[in-house]
């Protein structure tokens, strides 16, 4: 069942530059997309637009299968967003405080707030960072606590931009683990990523994008010719 | 209410303390007695008056961070050390000022004139620092968007990056440190002249600003932020215009000081 319809969706900057051309797609619930591309494909924008950040120039989103176009107002309730720099978004003053900020934002009471933003943490194994100030945190941890105080919203639509920006592969693997465990209990998440050979194993829909244009729609082995001439593998090398 | 977390001294996350729960009017009050004690030409009430300045100063409740912090501490004593040997040879400087004394050349009169203005200057920045620092930011995003309201619906994402500036000030501090690292690795800062320092530092200060404000209040907007419900020092209230009277009133002080 479609979460979000994407119809001939075009972005133009205002210098003549457009950023996204005709984008249609569709991103079904309980799905692992990955959104591929190099550095400038657009990604982070069309990430945006699905967020309700951005206005499109033309095209339209829908919710589900009405008609009526998506306000931003309805995207933002949608989806939640972890950045590709996880460090700029972190509001609190703590962990803790980090989390509860969206969930005192949609009216929960303080208790509930806590027990809801402790049941998150342990989710994440970060209950050790709870009373921590985000300046003293690793890249990983920041990320981790990112995806925690997005998760904590209980988006329909997680995305993640770059996950694996900054981290090693100790990181990567345990990100990856933890988007398989959210994947599995039935979120929806679109990963943005630049290279084909991160994503995980359970990856169900691939988009290629490149300069703005949609190459390629599908599971990933149909999607692999066009990456490979996209240089969205790596090369061999020897 | 205070959200959970660590309870530091400056700690500011709306909770109340005896500072918090002084209305800003009798700060201000205060604030304007000591500027009076100082024109009515006191001088030896100053420095009383500079120690209870001092601990109002380290009693106040500001979200900043500490390195922010630390630095506006270090900036507080380098300004009062030469204050307070203004203020220890005031007669003497008063009278010699309005030749009492015996007469000093024109040169030195000029000199003790420009330093008893520039003492004069330090000690009503410092009182607006003070002012500033025992405000809380909620008073201080009321000034702001007081002074944007004619920009109308601009005017209050003007504010809210007003907010975030003054709210994660403590990390352009770590932004500042990581582009002075950059402009040392290409040789920049070596052959830096003030203009180029403007150039290198400045301007990349200020996209990261930027950069960094934009990034936070599109996390602020997808985390459902409203002005009723977030947290109080991301709130934007009515306009507080005992606010916009006081600090008038601290910015004529210094006009007529000279």
């Amino acid at each position: 069942m479609p979460l979000l319809r994407l119809q001939a969706l075009s972005h133009d900057f205002g210098n003549g530059h457009r950023g996204l051309q005709d984008i249609s797609c569709t991103i079904d619930q309980g799905k692992l997309i990955a959104l591929v591309g190099q550095n400038g494909a657009g990604k982070s924008l069309l990430a945006q637009h699905l967020c309700g950040l951005q206005h499109p120039t033309s095209g339209a989103l829908y919710i589900e299968e009405s008609a009526q176009q998506a306000t931003p107002h309805e995207l933002r309730m949608l989806c939640g967003m972890v950045f590709q720099q996880a460090e700029h978004q972190i509001v609190g003053q703590s962990v803790i405080e980090d989390l509860l900020f969206g969930l005192r934002n949609i009216g929960m009471k303080a208790s509930a707030a806590q027990q809801c933003a402790q049941r998150q943490l342990e989710q994440l194994h970060i209950v050790h960072l709870r009373d921590r100030h985000p300046e003293s945190l690793s890249g990983g941890e920041l990320r981790r606590v990112a995806l925690a105080s997005m998760l904590v919203m209980r988006p329909r639509l997680l995305i993640l931009d770059e996950p694996y920006a900054h981290l090693d592969w100790n990181g990567i693997i345990d990100l990856q683990g933890i988007i398989e465990a959210l994947q599995r209990e039935g979120h929806t998440i679109l990963m943005l990523v630049h290279e084909l050979n991160k994503l995980p194993q359970s990856v169900t829909q691939v988009i290629i994008l490149h300069q703005g244009i949609k190459y390629a729609d599908g599971p990933l082995p149909e999607c692999q010719g066009v990456a490979h001439k996209l240089g969205l593998l790596p090369p061999k090398i020897g | 209410m205070r959200p959970p977390g660590p309870r530091t001294l400056f700690y500011n996350s709306g909770q109340s303390s005896w500072l918090g729960r002084t209305d800003i009017r009798i700060r201000a009050a205060a604030l304007i007695l000591i500027q009076a004690a100082l024109w009515v030409g006191a001088p030896f009430i100053i420095p009383l008056l500079l120690i209870v300045v001092m601990v109002l100063y380290g009693s106040c409740r500001h979200p900043l961070g500490r390195t922010l912090r630390a630095l506006r501490f270090l900036i507080w004593l380098a300004l009062l050390i030469p204050m307070i040997s203004l203020l220890q040879h005031w007669d003497a400087y008063y009278q010699l000022a309005s030749q009492s004394l015996e007469l000093p050349s024109e040169a030195r009169l000029s000199l003790i004139r420009t330093s008893s203005y520039a003492g004069r200057l330090i000690l009503n920045a410092l009182l607006a620092n003070l002012f500033l620092g025992t405000a809380t930011s909620g008073e201080i995003i009321n000034g702001l968007e007081w002074l944007m309201r004619p920009l109308r619906r601009r005017g209050r994402a003007g504010a809210l990056a007003c907010t975030l500036a003054i709210t994660f000030a403590d990390r352009y501090l770590s932004a500042l440190r990581n582009i002075r690292a950059a402009l040392w690795c290409r040789r920049l800062v070596a052959r830096r002249t003030p203009l180029r320092a403007i150039h290198s530092y400045g301007f990349l200060l200020t996209r990261t600003i930027a950069i960094q404000i934009n990034t936070l209040a599109q996390s602020l907007y997808l985390r459902r932020f409203g002005n009723r419900r977030s947290l109080p020092h991301f709130q934007l209230r009515p306009t507080n215009w005992w606010m916009v009277i006081i600090s008038a009133l601290l910015l004529a002080l210094s006009l007529v000081s000279r």
